[in-house]
């Protein structure tokens, strides 16, 4: 799995760390038991402290994402990623869209519709 | 009320701290009352303008600046009477090329430092040898700004010091080879516990290896704070104005940065959001948008000399 | 504070055998010069005495004495220079920021300069006798010594008291060439004014202290000790410097020359390093 972090965003890095994570199990470059990069790798890769990755990794066992075994690393756990996990990153992204609609002077309810308006057109598109 | 931005790192386990540290060259303050505060682990940036004494205080932990005034200590030894001793943990990456002695070979460089310091490690010596492309053979004087640097780095990174001071340690590294160190710092920190000290003025590229910041000014720290808590209290807003708005008079010392246009203000500013955004909107301000603020953006709100709080 | 396994500095052992390494390296390229020099002249001297121009009207042979041995005082100054060479004290950093006591740290690279300096006098004198041998062998003759036991050691104290005093402003000053000349040829031009405005009771004074074991020139020219006293000097007095004066003289100023280094070590840079 790849990770994209970026320092300017409003998520602390390791929040981000923990966004990657779900995002890769959503999509299914993760999935249950497979091994997750050394803190010591990750940070070495994302050029970040190691303590954020600690941080992020302690994080992710806590909410049951991840599960570590003793002397070989962390693991994904498995998990029904059609349930909560989809809800946590949706939410996230709807934040985020909120966020940067309000900026832009658009209201929640524009954003909706306009969202449905897009997703219809991409269906009508896709098949 | 408007609260000031915090110059103490309190209830931390100290690795490095100065008191009211003062030291003049002719008739300039290079510092001027530092209380510098490094917890222990830590990773701490250190920003500030050039002439800020950023250099002289990381030169004033290694005694190769005596203070005028105050004092200092690295893991609760006194720097003047322990001097030797708290060398020998210290990496120190300075801020000038020109260091060691020009006649003599990186290699024997490398032998002649490893010789100084017990704990070194030469099979990771070996590694960063690789990694850094140091030709042995050539003569220190000889080397261009970023060989001497990777040099440098090599050096203060080999005997795994406990405490690293790293002064402008990717300047003039070209991009590649600065990427590289990132890394290489990213992996050592994982491998070794150290205390660090980075000054640069490449703020962004380090930011996301940070713990705290020290901005300093004029010789003395005009915030040192852990990045969680910068990061949680300064804010960029923007918002919607009234023509011939009055201004927030109630934020008065909490804006370090100002840009307004006609109807439109973007401030940035130290203290609660909620706290923040509720003087805005009695002031009649529409507030559209409250951002987290890059290390670089917060860099130049700390450091603005034309901020409210002095 | 953590119970963080700190570092230790490393032995003194370790750091004066560095030293000498180190020592080593930066005199290299002065050593290969004067060596270089000195078999240059050595084998000019050869070739003319094989063609028989060095004959003068006295008997031939090879008289070793103690005017051979002038030229130390300058390769000490060479030593001293290359020693220190591109690291003022405001460049000096690495070297300070070493683990080890500043001021003993400089002592012993002065000590490890000093040693090789010795060898280098000791590889002086032992040319001087091959020459001496060849120039023999080439053109008959006696090779005879003038010098006593405090002959052979009046280069090394010589060579030892030059050091000791040209490593001052080495160590200490930013422009130490600036001090090795003002400081002699201040002194110079201070000891001939009264001689020239003829101020007698001055030049008794001087003339007398030159005599002893603190004539400046002691400490550059120890091993004349029969050397006359140039003309202007006065002819009253016939300057010469006995051996025990000289030896005297050495010690002076090998105890002023280290007190001055020892000053010279403790020496704090105002800048940057």
């Amino acid at each position: 799995m790849l990770f994209a972090i970026d320092p300017a965003d409003v998520r602390p890095i390791y929040v981000q760390i923990m966004d990657e994570v779900r995002r890769a199990l959503v999509v299914g470059t993760l999935t249950a038991d497979d091994p997750l990069p050394s803190v010591r790798q990750l940070a070495s890769d994302l050029r970040v402290n190691p303590n954020t990755v600690a941080q992020a990794y302690r994080e992710l066992e806590r909410d049951g994402v991840v599960h570590v075994k003793r002397g070989q690393g962390t693991f994904a756990s498995n998990l029904n990623m059609n349930g909560k996990q989809r809800r946590t990153l949706a939410r996230e992204v709807a934040r985020r869209a909120l966020r940067d609609a309000h900026r832009n002077g658009v209201n929640a309810e524009d954003l909706i519709w306009a969202i449905q308006a897009a997703a219809d057109k991409s269906n009508r598109q896709a098949p | 009320m408007t609260q000031p931005l915090p110059t103490t790192l309190q209830g931390a386990n100290l690795a490095v701290s100065t008191r009211a540290l003062r030291k003049r060259f002719g008739t300039v303050n290079a510092l001027d009352g530092l209380d510098l505060q490094v917890p222990t682990g830590a990773v701490y940036l250190l920003i500030g303008p050039n002439g800020a004494g950023k250099s002289t205080a990381l030169r004033t932990l290694l005694d190769l600046v005596r203070a005028d005034a105050g004092s200092a200590s690295v893991f609760d030894l006194d720097t003047i009477k322990d001097g030797p001793r708290i060398r020998a943990n210290i990496g120190y990456v300075p801020e000038r090329t020109e260091w060691g002695y020009p006649w003599m070979r990186v290699g024997q460089l490398l032998l002649h430092h490893s010789a100084y310091f017990p704990s070194w490690d030469a099979a990771y010596a070996a590694r960063l040898i690789t990694l850094f492309e140091l030709q042995l053979d050539r003569k220190l004087g000889g080397l261009s700004k970023g060989q001497a640097r990777r040099v440098h780095l090599v050096v203060a990174l080999a005997h795994r010091p406990p405490l690293l001071l790293l002064d402008e340690p990717i300047d003039g590294l070209d991009p590649i080879i600065r990427d590289e160190t990132l890394s290489v710092l990213a992996e050592h920190f994982s491998d070794t516990p150290t205390t660090t000290i980075i000054s640069t003025h490449h703020v962004s590229e380090v930011e996301s290896m940070v713990d705290c910041v020290g901005a300093m000014r004029a010789g003395t720290l005009r915030a040192q704070l852990s990045l969680a808590d910068l990061r949680a209290g300064l804010r960029r807003y923007r918002a919607e104005v009234p023509d011939g708005w009055a201004g927030a008079p109630a934020l008065n010392g909490a804006v370090l940065r100002r840009a307004h246009a006609p109807r439109e203000i973007q401030w940035t500013a130290w203290g609660p959001e909620a706290e923040i955004s509720a003087h805005l909107t009695q002031a009649g301000a529409a507030i559209r948008d409250v951002a987290a603020v890059s290390l670089n953006d917060a860099t130049l709100a700390l450091l603005n000399p034309k901020a409210d709080q002095t | 504070m953590t119970t963080l396994a700190l570092h230790q500095p490393p032995t003194y052992g370790t750091v004066i055998q560095q030293q000498l390494r180190n020592a080593a390296g930066a005199l290299r390229g002065a050593a290969i010069g004067l060596f270089a020099a000195a078999l240059l002249f050595f084998i000019l001297l050869t070739l003319l005495q094989s063609s028989g121009q060095l004959q003068g009207p006295g008997p031939s042979g090879f008289n070793l004495n103690s005017y051979e041995t002038i030229p130390v005082w300058f390769v000490a100054l060479i030593a001293a220079g290359a020693l220190w060479q591109r690291d003022e004290p405001t460049r000096r950093g690495y070297h300070l920021a070493m683990p080890v006591n500043a001021a003993h740290h400089t002592a012993m690279r002065v000590g490890a300069g000093w040693a090789w300096l010795m060898v280098w006098v000791a590889v002086y004198l032992v040319l001087l006798c091959l020459l001496g041998l060849v120039l023999t062998l080439i053109g008959g003759g006696q090779f005879t010594s003038q010098m006593g036991w405090w002959g052979w050691l009046a280069p090394f104290a010589a060579a030892t008291m030059s050091y000791l005093l040209a490593s001052i402003p080495f160590v200490a000053s930013e422009k130490p060439l600036a001090w090795i000349v003002a400081v002699p040829g201040g002194f110079v031009a201070l000891i001939t004014l009264p001689y020239m405005f003829k101020a007698r009771a001055l030049t008794s004074v001087l003339d007398s202290l030159m005599a002893g074991p603190f004539s400046p020139q002691a400490p550059f020219f120890p091993m004349f000790f029969r050397m006359q006293s140039p003309a202007v000097m006065g002819p009253r007095h016939p300057l010469e410097l006995d051996w025990q004066t000289s030896v005297t003289a050495a010690v002076v100023w090998t105890i002023i020359g280290l007190v001055g280094v020892w000053l010279a070590t403790r020496h704090r840079a105002r800048g940057a390093q």
